[in-house]
């Protein structure tokens, strides 16, 4: 990556400024890099006839208040393989 | 600086009205014949890009392609128009895939194509296009300019695939280039079904975009 060298600055700021903008560059190129890997695996699932659906948010405050795991597990389960699933559609 | 300007555009003028390049064609080898339609709103409303196709050997044994012997077809068109640019490419004789298109692999299922020993190939006119879900559009301009000035990045909220729109070769589509001569062209037969892995790294799609899913219907729940 071309990070200018400013002859304004020392040596010390110029290295300083080149690693805040690097990790700045980084976060940004890991970020795009994780939305591809998203986007590429949900057009694949939707592409073999799965669905994603958006609940509304009592519903995850419910589940959220569930005593254990296991439960917790179970009510998301019933809600993948309800007859009638609950919530809008996402088109992928 | 306008005088500058304006002699630049002299200068360029007379290669930029050349749009047929000169190539010369092996006669017994075999080549594929594509003219590939500009990709329109990537990234904003009104502007467009080259677009671009890649082609491979498709093996059907292993359903994978022939990473080796890949071709990208960006660079160097045999003739160009404001709508689009066309390519004349030597090729081995074999069973051929639509592997990609401007960065979209069509892994999910894409179309072969058989090329024999001496043969050329016409694929037609190949148009990649985003594949916007209803009511999704590339931003304007202004809403372009807002978003790089607030997020820093003018990237569409919604990274969308690429599709293909294909149709033969139209009266109104580029003359075949003058190095074909008198061979013989023929028109190719696009056969359904090939998939394979996404080689490209990118993003994934069907060639002709998520209507072609098995159900046809992307609003329904076996298909989206």
């Amino acid at each position: 990556m071309l990070v200018p060298q400013y002859s304004t600055l020392s040596p010390t700021a110029n290295a300083a400024s080149v690693a805040i903008a690097s990790l700045f560059a980084g976060l940004l190129l890991r970020d795009s890099g994780k939305d591809t890997i998203r986007l590429v695996e949900r057009t694949c699932m939707a592409d073999k006839g799965y669905a994603r659906y958006r609940v509304e948010k009592p519903v995850v405050v419910a589940i959220d208040k569930l005593p254990t795991d296991e439960a917790k597990i179970e009510r998301y389960f019933a809600l993948a393989t309800a007859s009638v699933p609950t919530g809008e559609r996402i088109s992928e | 600086m306008k005088k500058v300007l304006l002699a630049i555009l002299v200068v360029s003028a007379p290669t930029m009205a050349a749009d047929q390049r000169k190539t010369t064609l092996q006669p017994d080898a075999s080549y594929v014949l594509v003219e590939i339609g500009k990709l329109e709103g990537a990234m904003v409303k009104g502007f467009d890009n080259p677009g671009s196709l890649t082609i491979a050997p498709y093996d059907s044994t292993t359903h994978d392609i022939v990473a080796a012997q890949r071709i990208v077809l960006f660079n160097k068109p045999v003739a160009k128009s404001k709508l689009s640019r066309q390519y004349v490419v030597k090729v081995q004789p074999a069973t051929w895939v639509i592997e990609g298109a401007s960065g979209t692999a069509f892994s999910l299922g894409s179309k072969t194509f058989v090329v024999h020993p001496g043969e050329i190939v016409d694929l037609g006119v190949m148009k990649p296009e985003i594949d916007w879900l209803d009511g999704e559009g590339p931003k304007s301009m202004a809403g372009s300019m807002l978003s790089t000035a607030f997020f820093g990045s003018m990237k569409p909220k919604q990274v969308r695939p690429v599709r293909i729109k294909w149709t033969r070769r139209q009266p109104t589509s580029l003359p075949l280039p003058a190095s074909i001569g008198e061979r013989a062209v023929t028109p190719v037969t696009l056969i359904d079904g090939a998939t394979f892995d996404n080689n490209l790294g990118g993003l994934i799609n069907r060639f002709a975009g998520r209507s072609s899913r098995p159900s046809g219907d992307p609003a329904s729940p076996s298909s989206s």
